[in-house]
């Protein structure tokens, strides 16, 4: 009886010792990224990973910070992405601008500003890739009410390194398209790879891992912020998909009659495959759109010291106006005919408040 | 408020000129929309009809044989666009061939036809141009996006085809001269 009470006893001290030890399994919760200074505002509610849609991602370059905002009142819910090529500084700084002001009042917010984080690893310049989607610096500076930040920029493609398979010898062609193949590197363009696969390179598991986060979070709008080539046919424009595209339209007219902004219009060609608005609006129920803006770095003519932030004609606070001043409209347009999906936030500078300041301002 | 306060400041200034010239509304309802040259700007335009309320029937792609005397007015939204093209299906040269057997139905019918082009520059150049003057060459009246013309062509082919052409600064103003063409 008093060797049972002894055994016992050693048995339960060994439970609790074991119980009591640290966990040997550190959080490899982005173990190879830049640690990203953004800092949210305090209508944060949660933060996650695009590993927790596709845990394949889980300790990879590819897995990217996710930042979720609840209203108090149930409604629709509204995705933003950024830094899908991390040298379109704006679509980046767009999404952080977001997530430092915003204050959700109905529905939700989802916010991811480096849809491709490894992109932002490196600045490779490859000889089939076009210079102008290589130029830049490697970190902008802006002046905030807490002192001067740096936020990353980076390249159009995942970086070389972390993608796993080598770019397909003869061109890489989207499993689904079939049109003529597009350069080999496009393999590593997250906007040619959705809706992504799991057993293939880097890029197409991280588009897959988003096109999961659409369908899981139930998102109704969704939008992925770009910028092209000064003067060119992309600049200030808005894509939608087809079926999505009269609330693009009106949206346009809106920003046109509000701020005087005008943006092209198209709608998705969907016989070109692995493009965001394309798929993203046929494999979930989200609304998809995306936003271009005119970067100075991506000017055919531009030099490698371009300013992308204080350039005199196409400053990054104008251009961030575009992005927060297009997806408004869009947002307000959904509302008129979903209200029961409402999306109702504030908190954002307005328009006029980014063309006049620029984004240091307004951020923290 | 401030969108609304524009919108009503624009149809007051164009109700005001429109009773000041009586010919300023001549087009019958309902109206039938169409794209030439397959380009989204035909979105834009569905959206302006459906704020000033006027009843239409959209068709991108609408053929001859399709038109008929209940609805007397034909809107032309034109501009060339290759994506858009592809996407419908359709070769330049089908839809050059489709544009001018509507503006000959058209005109059997006595339909009123307005033409609308509102991308500017971007909706310029020899495809656009191909479509355009087909389409001005017949129409009754022409809404013009001032970028659209910077060369003077709307002007000049407005001129040759004896019609009043209306330009505009920005694409959401379209919309009020667009509205007061309608009886």
């Amino acid at each position: 009886m008093k060797r049972a009470a002894i055994v016992l006893l050693a048995a339960s001290l060994c439970l609790g010792a074991i119980s009591a030890q640290p966990s040997t399994n550190p959080d490899v919760h982005g173990r190879y990224l830049i640690n990203h200074d953004y800092r949210p505002s305090s209508s944060l509610t949660k933060t996650g990973w695009l590993s927790d849609y596709y845990p394949g991602l889980l300790g990879t370059p590819g897995d990217s910070k996710v930042y979720y905002f609840e209203g108090k009142t149930p409604g629709g819910t509204l995705f933003i992405g950024g830094g899908t090529h991390s040298n379109e500084i704006a679509g980046i700084m767009a999404a952080v601008t977001i997530i430092e002001n915003l204050k959700v009042d109905t529905g939700r917010v989802i916010v991811v500003p480096n849809l491709n984080n490894s992109a932002v690893s490196h600045q490779d310049k490859e000889p089939s890739m076009p210079a102008y989607t290589s130029r830049g610096p490697s970190w902008i500076g802006l002046d905030t009410p807490s002192g001067r930040r740096f936020f990353k920029y980076g390249s159009r493609a995942t970086n070389m390194a972390h993608q796993g398979v080598p770019d397909p010898v003869g061109g890489y062609v989207h499993p689904d398209s079939k049109e003529a193949p597009l350069p080999a590197w496009e393999f590593r363009n997250l906007n040619r790879a959705y809706p992504g696969r799991t057993d293939s390179g880097l890029t197409q598991k991280i588009a897959y891992s988003i096109m999961i986060l659409l369908n899981q979070e139930k998102v109704d709008l969704a939008f992925d912020y770009h910028e092209a080539d000064v003067g060119g046919r992309l600049a200030n424009m808005m894509v939608a998909n087809p079926k999505n595209i009269d609330i693009a339209a009106a949206a346009v007219l809106n920003v046109d009659l509000d701020y005087g902004l005008t943006l092209k219009l198209e709608p998705s060609n969907m016989e070109f495959r692995g493009l965001s608005h394309r798929e993203w609006g046929a494999g979930s129920g989200a609304a998809a759109f995306l936003i271009e803006t005119p970067n100075p770095a991506m000017a055919q003519d531009a030099t490698d010291n371009a300013d992308v932030v204080n350039d005199p004609t196409n400053p990054l606070g104008s251009r961030v106006a575009t992005h927060l001043a297009g997806t408004k409209a869009v947002v307000d347009v959904f509302n008129e005919t979903n209200p029961e999906k409402s999306i109702v936030f504030s908190g954002l500078p307005s328009y006029e408040q980014l063309l006049e300041k620029g984004v240091g301002p307004y951020l923290k | 408020m401030k969108r609304i306060g524009l919108i009503c400041a624009l149809f007051v200034a164009v109700l005001g000129s429109a009773y000041a010239q009586q010919t300023t509304a001549f087009a019958g309802k309902p109206a039938v929309l169409t794209a030439i040259g397959q380009s989204a700007d035909f979105e834009m335009v569905k959206v302006l009809l459906t704020r000033g309320k006027i009843p239409f029937k959209a068709d991108t792609l609408i053929k001859a044989e399709n038109l008929d005397a209940s609805s007397p007015t034909l809107i032309l939204v034109v501009g060339a666009s290759s994506k858009g093209l592809g996407a419908a299906g359709i070769s330049a040269e089908a839809e050059l061939a489709r544009t001018k057997a509507l503006l000959k139905r058209a005109k059997e019918l006595k339909m009123i036809v307005i033409t609308v082009h509102v991308g500017g520059a971007a909706r310029r150049g020899a495809m656009s141009d191909s479509f355009i003057e087909p389409c001005m060459a017949a129409s009754d009246y022409a809404i013009v996006v001032e970028a659209g013309n910077q060369d003077g062509f709307f002007t000049k082919l407005a001129a040759n085809a004896n019609i009043a052409l209306k330009l505009v600064e920005r694409i959401s103003a379209v919309g009020a001269p667009l509205v007061a063409a309608f009886k």
